[in-house]
């Protein structure tokens, strides 16, 4: 680490991002939280500002809402920066989406669409496109999610971004969209070539939700070894790096495909463990190996 | 141990989700603040134009506190039919004594249809 304070924020601030882009949240939040506190005691109120809105983002990403919404509309309503805009009114749709709050996400996820509009910054275009639609599909709207999921990637071929980060992310995303329109194989093509991108940019968390998609489609196509295969793997990274939405989403999946594979006590063990996190409702195994529910799930609704 | 799986539709499920509902007193906003989603979602849900979270769908559970016979009660293979329901009441119509010879007369015919299958098996 550099004596000189502010090349301290700079390689911390880098590094966190680093770590963001390869769903590293827990190493990222600890970069983001130095910063902050190097920033204090520098008392720079720009850069404070700048690591407030990185750990802000890494908390999103790493499912702890409540406390990545804290400061932002504060934040945002002092700014005149375009940057600081984006990324404020940006991490707020993200936060209001994972709540549920629909409407509100889109309002701000247009908002930091205009602040981008005067930024030449294609991957933040293509990313606050990939958010709105993120909303869409949360709120079933496949349709208008896959025509904003094409938006974006064509923001990222006209920028020359090819396999970049968001691009990874953006093709998984309508992979899943296309899987909840039943266009499978179309969906699982897109999603094998988000998967490959991934793996080279060491994202972690988009391989995970990849092999999360894969196992639920070939599920859906009754596949069953492949969804079975998929599934396990998305579940180790899961454990691994703690993404507890796809631990849960994994566990439905493997005890649903192990139960239409005939292998009960595989099915059970899996089910037992989706269990142990709603203990208030014991009909819940009983409630899935009874009911195929898989046409009513969304494993990307965050409520 | 049962494995047999009954395809849903979220169409079925959303309509089961209003009777319940409706049943209950509930309106969509009050039911939509218990699951804790948006009305509008809600009531996109009742109409199965909603896709819900494995979340979301566990707290509806949670919210009407019923087990599954309960929830599904009409698609359940051990529910009671119309038709069911029908024999038991006329059943019970009846005096001790002719609900004796009802089930000397359902036995009577159940091993004669058990012989029937062996000898066709």
């Amino acid at each position: 680490m550099p004596s000189d304070p502010i090349a301290s924020y700079s390689e911390l601030t880098a590094e966190g991002q680093i770590f963001v882009r390869h769903g590293d949240f827990r190493r990222a939040i600890d970069n983001f939280e130095q910063a902050v506190r190097l920033a204090h005691d520098l008392d720079d109120s720009a850069l404070l500002v700048k690591a407030l809105c990185n750990l802000s983002t890494a908390r999103l990403a790493s499912g702890d809402i409540k406390e990545a919404e804290k400061g932002l509309r504060e934040i945002l309503l002092r700014t005149r920066d375009p940057q600081t805009i984006f990324v404020t009114s940006s991490n707020l749709a993200s936060a209001l989406r994972r709540q549920g709050r629909h409407e509100r996400a889109l309002m701000y996820a247009r908002r930091a669409l205009r602040a981008c509009e005067g930024l030449d910054n294609p991957s933040w275009k293509a990313t606050i496109h990939n958010l709105i639609a993120n909303i869409y599909m949360n709120m079933s709207y496949l349709d208008d999610a896959v025509s904003e999921y094409r938006y974006a990637l064509s923001i990222g071929e006209k920028a020359g971004l090819g396999a970049q980060w968001p691009v990874d992310y953006i093709k998984e995303n309508l992979g899943y969209c296309l899987l909840l329109k039943k266009r499978y194989r179309q969906g699982i093509a897109i999603i094998l070539e988000a998967l490959q991108i991934a793996l080279s940019n060491g994202n972690s968390r988009c391989v995970g939700e990849c092999y999360q998609d894969l196992s639920f489609a070939y599920m859906q196509i009754k596949e069953y070894p492949q969804a079975r295969d998929h599934g396990e793997k998305a579940l180790d990274l899961a454990i691994k790096n703690e993404y507890k939405d796809i631990q849960k989403n994994c566990y439905y999946l493997l005890g649903e495909t192990h139960l239409l594979m005939g292998e009960d006590v595989k099915s059970d063990e899996y089910f037992d463990r989706l269990q142990e996190y709603y203990p208030h409702l014991p009909v819940l195994k009983e409630f899935l190996r009874t009911f195929d529910v898989s046409n009513i799930l969304n494993l990307k609704n965050p409520v | 141990m049962m494995t047999t799986k009954f395809k849903k539709q979220s169409l079925l499920v959303g309509s089961r989700i209003r009777a319940l509902r409706k049943d209950r007193d509930l309106t969509q906003a009050d039911l939509a603040a218990r699951i804790g989603i948006q009305q509008s979602d809600l009531c996109r849900m009742e109409n199965g134009e909603y896709k819900v979270s494995l979340e979301t769908l566990f707290r509806i559970l949670s919210v009407f506190e019923m087990n599954i016979a309960e929830f599904f009660h009409e698609d359940l293979p051990g529910a009671l039919r119309e038709r069911d329901a029908e024999v038991l009441r006329q059943f019970h119509r009846l005096s001790p004594r002719s609900q004796d010879e009802i089930l000397e007369f359902i036995q009577f015919k159940t091993q004669f249809e058990d012989r029937l299958n062996r000898k066709s098996n």
